[in-house]
């Protein structure tokens, strides 16, 4: 179970293994703040629609199973999106069509298909949760360095001493593509490294 | 049966079979060479500050790229000469009043982004001086549009007419002057900017001494001049056809030839061997290609200058290109 857990964040992580998720990983990610609530967003949204999917396992039909999964994943989606909307409205703000665009996120159609539609409910939380808080953190990951080298702060303080100056690249879909490809490299070397040993 | 006696040794190897004088290192010190024409003139007419600029470009990437080499486990040499060109052509296309600083990260960009992780010399995508430009344009838009330093007037000439001296017009290069100001240039500014005396980044103000370069290279067939005579021929067509529609709002193409980095661009940009197609159809597209994206960025986009984007996206579909003009294989 804890395999099941643990799998998301490192070995199986959904943006640096799977390579899923890309839009709201590179869109998103220009702060940690952004970062954080895009991925516990999405984390909400994978979990609680993958215990549904689970639950209804053995009645959905196989045929028809991607437009349930989607009605199921989309109903979780409009509830962040209202949330969001009504208590954090200047992160809603932020994130603009990126919340409603969770729906068609391939790393939450992903685990339906792949794990929770063939497993049992706790099992399936596990799975979930993890691949969840696996994005999250490199989502938080790639939003700081973004944000303290382009903006010079991190989770909104500044931190960067007087004479550093943001470099503008850093918050443009440029700055997140060198970025997301550099952590995928050290992601790379480290597996490479590990599997030698 | 084997211990046969000594036979007349038949080397067989791969190809190419030709052998020619002419090294990477030949290839890459000529390069070197000519471009103190244009960094000279940087110096003559922007002074100790362009110095700094190309020496400290230069070193950095020689260290840069010495710390990629070791990075990725291989031997360390630096007399390829390849990262001392990436170096002096990073500080001869930015303006000499940028911070020694940001040219060093700008450097830095180029040689470990762009060359070394695409896989060294030879294996990089993209032309490595342009794109530390463009990160540099990216990140610092300010610094990268400030040219504050004026450029030193030519003896015997008068610094109002020729828009360039210490009395004209502050802060605007010809280009942006064209671009925002809809100043006029006039008649005499056609010698004064080809000799030299105008605004602009530190090696691409005189026409004369990157044509001097030019003559070098091609004496030692370091470049091809397929690459530079249609990129050279396209923009002078484009822009000449604006003119002739449009003579009041279009420069002549003789002036337009001088301004910006088209000439450094043309010569020192276009013709790198490693980001350009190597069949001999591929370059004139590649020229003409290059030469028409400079003249549409230039005249109808938000930047007063395109040589930079336009060789940088003609080097995306150089593969293309290469693929697109393979020649056709006997018997097939």
């Amino acid at each position: 179970m804890l395999k099941e857990f643990f799998k998301g964040i490192w070995k199986e992580n959904p943006v640096l293994r799977q390579l899923l998720g890309m839009c709201p990983t590179l869109a998103v990610t220009t702060s940690s703040v952004n970062g954080i609530a895009m991925g516990l967003a999405t984390t909400f949204v994978v979990v609680s629609s993958g215990i549904i999917v689970s639950l209804f396992r053995n009645v959905i039909p196989s045929q028809v199973r991607i437009p349930v999964f989607t009605v199921i994943i989309a109903t979780f989606v409009t509830l962040v999106d209202l949330i969001l909307k009504a208590y954090f409205p200047d992160i809603s703000r932020a994130l603009g069509p990126y919340v409603p665009l969770i729906v068609v996120n391939c790393i939450i159609l992903g685990r339906q298909e792949a794990f929770t539609s063939k497993n049992p409910v706790l099992l399936s939380v596990c799975d979930t949760l993890g691949m969840g808080l696996g994005f999250t953190l490199l989502l938080v990951v790639l939003g700081s360095i973004r944000e303290i080298l382009g903006s010079g702060s991190v989770f909104g303080m500044h931190i960067m001493p007087a004479f550093f100056r943001p470099l503008v690249i850093m918050v443009l879909p440029a700055g997140a593509f060198i970025t997301l490809g550099l952590i995928a490299a050290m992601y790379n070397l480290v597996n490479q490294k590990a599997d030698r040993t | 049966m084997e211990k046969k006696e000594k036979i007349t040794r038949l080397t067989v190897g791969p190809a190419p079979h030709l052998k020619s004088s002419l090294t990477i290192e030949k290839m890459m010190w000529w390069t070197a060479a000519a471009l103190l024409l244009p960094s000279a003139g940087g110096v003559y007419f922007f002074g100790m500050k362009a110095l700094l600029l190309i020496v400290s470009c230069s070193a950095a990437a020689l260290l840069f790229d010495a710390a990629g080499q070791y990075l990725r486990g291989l031997r360390v040499q630096l007399t390829d000469g390849s990262a001392a060109v990436t170096g002096i052509l990073v500080a001869l296309i930015l303006p000499p009043s940028f911070p020694v600083w940001a040219a060093v990260l700008g450097t830095a960009f180029s040689i470990l982004i762009v060359k070394h992780v695409f896989g060294g010399l030879g294996k990089n995508i993209f032309n490595p001086a342009l794109m530390g430009r463009a990160f540099l344009t990216a990140a610092f838009p300010v610094l990268i549009t400030t040219y504050s330093i004026n450029c030193r007037t030519l003896p015997g000439y008068d610094a109002k007419m020729s828009g360039a001296g210490t009395e004209a017009v502050t802060g605007a290069t010809p280009l942006s002057g064209i671009k925002f100001e809809n100043a006029v240039y006039s008649g005499d500014s056609h010698l004064n900017f080809f000799l030299g005396q105008k605004k602009g980044s530190t090696g691409e103000t005189s026409g004369i001494l990157i044509l001097a370069g030019f003559i070098i290279l091609l004496a030692n067939k370091v470049i091809d001049w397929r690459l530079s005579a249609s990129y050279f021929m396209a923009i002078f067509g484009f822009s000449g056809a604006l003119w002739l529609t449009d003579p009041v709002a279009n420069v002549d193409p003789f002036l337009y030839m001088t301004l910006g980095g088209i000439l450094l661009g043309g010569v020192f940009m276009v013709t790198d061997p490693v980001t350009t197609p190597v069949t001999g159809r591929g370059k004139w597209i590649f020229g003409i290609g290059a030469g028409i994206l400079t003249v549409v960025i230039r005249n109808f986009s938000g930047y007063p200058e395109g040589v930079m984007f336009s060789i940088i996206l003609m080097n995306s579909v150089t593969p293309l290109i290469n693929r697109m003009t393979r020649p056709r294989i006997y018997g097939t």
